[in-house]
């Protein structure tokens, strides 16, 4: 065989071409009735290993963004225990929560709530979290969106206001971000954390 | 298929039948190693939660109270009905353990409470399920469930070197029943300074 030694790849090319030619199977040597078998599977292989792919990539930006929306209310319930009654807590809080928002779409940030929790095992009001994006006093919450994310410390309305906001109460933070399927596989997904923590004494 | 000689035929399904049992106790493994991996995070992340708040006013009357608000908003769903027990201790352990003492006395602790005097409160499964504001009463915690380990006057049992510290011990169950022993235990706990008393 003229393939031994240093072949050009053309003339290797040429000898299996010729070979081939020869055995009257122009591909490969299986039997008429199997070719195409491979086609075939190709067709169904094809779209079930994309779903598994598109699956892993979808869940890990899920997982991603729901552990990023806990460390947004960590960040802003902190920010928000030391920032005490200081007249621009709230401001303060948003700022965390947009630092460390930090690649995340500022519109799909759907609803911020900073409210009076009774207790570590609470959640925030059903009139906080739903209707329209507005503090309500009633509720002792302040109720933030995604356009109050840049205003300044003076065009915020609060809710639940800084000068009543005690050492050794309870600040809660809840966020509910959507999360859009890049996949188009999912609807939207909802995802929402909260973080209570106690405020700050002034040392 | 048919191509194949007649001695090959049905090797395919065999080797299948071999291979799909494993495959798939190999995925639900991997799923069951996730589910726990992220109960014993959520563990970890609520300890420390605990024990921080628990540190920052350690003579609130019911700071152990709020101990187990934590655990209770903190541990993941189904783990807070196989809770064996909750510890708040002090110790001068280099590793932040709780004393034999107390572990001694969390091992038979069952449902209840119990504690060693000025050294830690243990808390059962079931009290820890059920106690509220009103257990916690009482100036000198007589009664109580955190009499031996009083939040009133705390700080004086504490000497140098000594922390504080929460320790949790729950089942995590194992969700397909594939694998053996039904579940695992979880332990963790977490130590810290006292943060500097606000009055002082």
């Amino acid at each position: 065989m003229p393939i031994e030694g240093a072949a050009p790849d053309h003339q290797v090319e040429r000898v299996i071409g010729h070979a081939a030619t020869t055995n009257h199977h122009p591909r490969r040597s299986a039997p008429r009735h199997e070719r195409g078998v491979s086609a075939v599977e190709a067709a169904i292989l094809t779209p079930l290993v994309l779903l598994v792919l598109f699956g892993l990539f979808e869940g890990a930006l899920i997982l991603h963004s729901d552990m990023t929306v806990a460390e947004m209310t960590g960040d802003g319930a902190r920010t928000g225990a030391i920032a005490r009654d200081d007249a621009d807590a709230d401001h303060q809080i948003l700022q965390q929560i947009d630092a460390t928002a930090a690649w995340f779409d500022r519109a799909a940030i759907e609803r911020i709530v900073i409210w009076h929790a009774a207790d570590r095992e609470a959640s925030p009001p059903p009139g906080c979290t739903s209707g329209p994006v507005a503090s309500v006093p009633a509720l002792a919450c302040s109720v933030y969106g995604p356009a109050h994310l840049g205003l300044p410390p003076g065009a915020l309305v609060c809710g639940w206001c800084p000068p009543d906001r005690d050492a050794g109460e309870l600040l809660g933070v809840w966020v509910r971000f959507d999360y859009s399927s890049v996949s188009s596989l999912l609807d939207a997904v909802s995802i929402d954390h909260q973080t209570i923590l106690p405020i700050e004494y002034d040392r | 298929m048919s191509s194949q000689g007649r001695d090959q035929r049905g090797a395919l399904s065999i080797e299948a039948a071999l291979a799909i049992p494993l495959l798939v106790f190999i995925l639900f493994g991997f799923v069951e190693f996730g589910l726990a991996w992220r109960s014993s995070n959520k563990a970890a992340a609520t300890v420390r939660a605990a024990v921080l708040e628990a540190s920052r006013d350690p003579e609130q009357r019911a700071v152990d109270l709020h101990v187990i608000e934590r655990i209770r908003a903190g541990l993941p769903g189904g783990a807070l009905d196989d809770v064996e027990w909750l510890i708040v201790y002090r110790t001068n352990d280099p590793q932040g353990d709780p004393t034999a003492a107390c572990s001694a006395v969390a091992a038979a602790v069952g449902g209840g409470t119990g504690g060693v005097v000025g050294s830690c409160n243990v808390y059962g499964g079931t009290a820890l399920a059920t106690l509220g504001a009103a257990d916690f009463t009482g100036a000198d915690c007589v009664g109580a469930p955190d009499e031996p380990f009083c939040p009133v006057g705390r700080r004086s049992v504490f000497g140098p070197g000594d922390r504080l510290g929460v320790a949790v011990r729950f089942r995590h169950d194992w969700i397909t029943g594939l694998l053996p022993g039904g579940g695992r235990t979880i332990s963790d706990h977490s130590v810290t300074v006292l943060e500097p008393d606000p009055d002082a």
